[in-house]
């Protein structure tokens, strides 16, 4: 009996390990520099000033005319190149396909960043199998050439690594 | 059920822990993010992150003076173009050039003074400190026994003058440059006319008509810009009499295949149609004082009769000649192979006279005089290397500034004392010159420091321009100025040097005090007259921003004498025993500089350039060698052998061994000494330091 649960024990530890708790461990929870919603119509309808992310944003860097250090959660390597342009103009997508539901937000999210690569987890997408079927989930080059592929773009090497 | 865990339990666990491992993601993505890890490495150079900005500047890896705009992230840059609408360059610049800021990060960079200790070929880099680098150099000087030479591959410059006013201050002061003169028969010009202190140039943009002795105009010539510029525009036809399929031949519009070495027959015959089918005016003979003896010479070159040497027509030479003086204007001008090095005198001399018999001298659409830079004294020439004495020099200091043709080590070598010679190098990055010196004290690399760009190679009209530091200077370099005014305190010599900043500040407080001309700036791309300008701080802002201050008009040129000065009437011909070796380069990629090693995309992936090593030769001397496509074969001269590998090509003719002199495939041999035996060294150096052709031998291997 015993040596008939050992195994599968074994199988499901694994499981678990693979699935659940090494997210945890891949990805540290880093806050952004301050918090900011992207429904702005209400924001600005409302007197300006109370926030406490408002007071940081002036005090610590308009005033000081310092850059905000985002934690871009898109940011790719150096050899990749990305415009929007292209893609908003010529290939009218909307905004959603690739940010989902992000414009709507309210807060911005805790930046997950990989332990190993250091980019952000949205890089390979919310999901550790790295399978969606979401469009904004997962910012890899094989998302890239799919989407190109299915929409019968150009997707030579040099049309992202100039 | 047993209570107790043995040690098969806790194995069985591990293997099925690892088999539910393997079903999940972990494993698959740790090799992802593991292959990303990689990337990111110490070693691998990271873009800082930050503001994006853009500058201007100039590149001064070649005296071409082109300027560039720089994208830069957070100061550093990372992308390097050409500027728009430039009067000079209209918005292009070569590959060097666009990967010119990868040179401060260059592998075989160093950045404090070296020397090397060990025998030869198993020497290595030792660091010393730049006080003990200059006492070296200074201790070197006073016990020189014969010349103690400065060689200066870009003349003109600012740091020019004060190597001329230092070497004119000790005994035996050499002033050399690179063999390979881009001006070569503007040189002839002045000479033969007796102007040597004046500066001339080519008016390109007004000609109809150039006729190119081996130049690579369109292959990155004086400034590549503007040559491409004309030829894109299409006004002016280009003839290319070249002894190779070389790249400008292959832009030109006529291509005049001649056999290698026999250019100065071919010019001459080209005079003698001009004298006797009466094609050159009165006044221009009675302008010549020795006319009658040029005539006498070039009686000997009868079309009819050099056909056999040159291999060109008689009816070809006559249709260049009548095309010379039909033309509403024309330019004939002679230039260095940027790997096979320059002609001889004679032969500069040869190509230059047709200049003077066709009457473009001081023409619009010919050579023209252009006014000096003020601020700048007039131009002298360098020593050429065919008058200095072999074994005479005892120190040589070469200056980090290139030229960007070959510069053979053997000829270097020719010139040094046998004894006890002393070679410092000033370049940020080792190349076959340092490899060959006994001490380095490394200049700023390229970006890193303030530089003059005065007047670019044949500019018809005066220029000035700075190229400002784009990066920080890295600690342990040091400026040529800073190691001359050293070098002289510790020889008591008496040199008022100033900050560089302050010099070229003079210059430019000169210029605007002239109130001559106008500066195009790069920012908004506006001209505006130098009188307009309130200040010389003002002027001094716009240029360090970016821009170029252009001369007004050139200078009023009548020749008042021409002497053909030619002292050769012989058909002479190369004597024809064995294969005949023709090394070619590509300017800025040869034994003096370094590329960036990104650069292997256009000369090692791609094969759009050669890499050396590599020679082409005709079909049928291939069979006659036995010598199949890319088949290695040893290319040995009297100087050595080599093994190289073959190309085969109908553009090359039977009996000639075209050889490459570009970088090596991996761009050095070792950090040390690299390029130890390159083709440029089987290369036979003449007495008058050039190295055209070369009696040589293929086996196969």
């Amino acid at each position: 009996m015993k040596s008939k649960i050992i195994v599968p024990s074994g199988i499901l530890f694994g499981l678990f390990l693979g699935w659940y708790a090494f997210p945890f461990a891949l990805y540290k929870n880093n806050e952004q520099p301050m918090q900011f919603s992207h429904q702005c119509a209400e924001c600005h309808a409302a007197p300006l000033g109370e926030s406490e992310s408002e007071k940081l944003l002036v005090e610590t860097y308009i005033t000081p005319n310092k850059e905000i250090p985002w934690l871009v959660y898109s940011r790719q390597p150096d050899n990749a190149f990305f415009s929007h342009a292209p893609h908003v103009t010529l290939g009218e997508m909307k905004c959603e396909n690739c940010h989902g539901g992000h414009g709507t937000s309210e807060a911005l999210r805790t930046y997950q960043e990989n332990r190993i690569s250091g980019y952000s987890r949205d890089i390979w997408g919310a999901s550790i199998s790295g399978i969606s079927s979401n469009t904004w989930e997962g910012m890899k080059m094989d998302r890239c050439v799919r989407c190109h592929g299915d929409n019968g773009r150009r997707d030579g090497c040099v049309a992202c690594h100039k | 059920m047993s209570k107790i865990i043995t040690r098969r339990d806790i194995l069985k666990f591990t293997g099925g822990g690892i088999l539910g491992v393997m079903l999940s993601p972990l494993p698959w993505k740790l090799l992802d993010d593991s292959a990303i890890w990689t990337q990111n490495w110490s070693l691998t150079p990271q873009l800082p992150r930050g503001p994006i900005t853009t500058a201007f500047s100039h590149c001064t890896l070649c005296n071409g003076g082109c300027a560039i705009k720089a994208q830069c992230v957070s100061g550093m840059p990372y992308f390097v173009s050409g500027v728009q609408n430039h009067p000079a360059t209209h918005g292009t610049i070569c590959p060097r050039g666009l990967a010119s800021h990868h040179m401060a990060h260059h592998p075989l960079r160093i950045v404090h003074p070296h020397t090397f200790v060990g025998k030869s070929g198993e020497s290595r880099m030792v660091a010393l400190s730049l006080n003990e680098a200059l006492d070296e150099i200074a201790k070197q000087m006073s016990e020189a026994k014969g010349s103690i030479a400065i060689l200066d591959q870009q003349p003109g410059r600012a740091i020019s003058e004060l190597y001329e006013e230092f070497l004119s201050k000790i005994k035996n002061g050499v002033y050399l440059s690179s063999p390979s003169n881009e001006n070569a028969t503007i040189v002839a010009l002045q000479e033969m006319m007796d102007r040597k202190s004046e500066s001339s140039g080519y008016d390109f943009e007004n000609t109809k008509l150039i006729l190119s002795f081996g130049a690579p105009l369109l292959d990155g010539w004086g400034t590549p810009g503007r040559m491409t510029a004309i030829k894109n525009r299409k006004s002016a036809k280009f003839i290319q009499i070249d002894s190779r399929y070389s790249r400008t031949a292959m832009q030109a519009d006529q291509w005049i295949a001649l056999k290698p070495g026999t250019e100065r027959i071919l010019a001459l015959s080209i005079a003698y149609v001009l004298i006797n089918e009466n094609l050159v005016t009165k006044q221009i003979q009675s302008s010549a004082i020795d006319f009658g003896q040029f005539k006498n010479i070039v009686k000997n070159f009868n079309p009819e009769k050099t056909v056999t040497v040159t291999d060109i027509q008689s009816h070809e030479v006559r249709k260049i000649a009548e095309e010379l003086v039909t033309s509403e204007s024309a330019i004939v001008l002679s230039g260095a192979d940027s790997g096979g090095g320059p002609f001889d005198t004679e032969t500069e001399k040869a190509i230059a006279s047709l200049n003077l018999l066709i009457g473009n001298i001081g023409k619009q659409g010919g050579i023209v005089a252009r006014k000096e830079i003020p601020g700048y004294a007039s131009p002298t020439q360098p020593m050429q290397w065919s008058n200095i004495p072999d074994h005479s020099i005892s120190v040589l200091i070469v200056d980090d500034a290139d030229s960007g043709y070959a510069l053979p080590w053997s000829l270097i070598e020719k010139k040094l004392t046998t004894e006890k010679s002393f070679v410092v190098s000033l370049s940020p990055v080792l190349n076959e010159i340092s490899a060959h010196s006994d001490l380095l004290v490394p200049a700023p690399a390229h970006f890193e420091s303030l530089r003059d760009v005065p007047n670019t190679t044949g500019s018809a009209t005066a220029t000035f321009a700075l190229s400002t530091p784009l990066l920080k200077k890295q600690d342990g370099t040091t400026e040529p100025t800073e190691m001359l005014k050293e070098v002289a305190q510790r020889l008591n010599i008496s040199l008022e040097i100033p900050a560089f900043k302050e010099i070229l500040m003079q210059k430019v407080r000169a210029i605007h005090s002239q109130k001559r001309g106008t500066v195009f700036s790069y920012t908004d791309q506006s001209s505006t007259n130098v009188s307009d300008i309130s200040s010389s701080d003002d002027l001094w802002i716009k240029l360090t921003e970016g821009a170029i201050w252009i001369d007004g008009t050139s200078k009023q040129f009548h020749p008042v004498k021409l002497t053909f000065a030619l002292s050769t009437n012989s058909i002479r011909q190369n004597v024809d025993q064995g294969l005949q070796l023709i090394a070619y380069g590509w300017k800025g990629a040869t034994s003096f500089a370094q590329v960036s090693p990104i650069m292997s995309k256009v000369f090692q992936e791609s094969e759009l350039r050669d890499v050396n090593g590599t020679v082409t030769i005709n079909p049928k001397t291939a069979h006659q060698f036995g010598l199949s496509k890319d088949e290695l074969a040893t290319l040995s001269t009297k100087n050595g052998s080599l093994e190289v590998r073959a190309r085969i090509s109908t553009s090359v003719r039977p009996g000639i061994i075209e050889a490459s002199i570009g970088p090596l495939p991996n761009g050095i041999e070792t950090p040390a000494h690299p390029a130890g035996t390159n083709i440029l060294n089987l290369c036979e150096v003449t007495g008058d330091g050039t190295w055209r052709v070369t009696t040589a031998n293929l086996l196969k291997v």
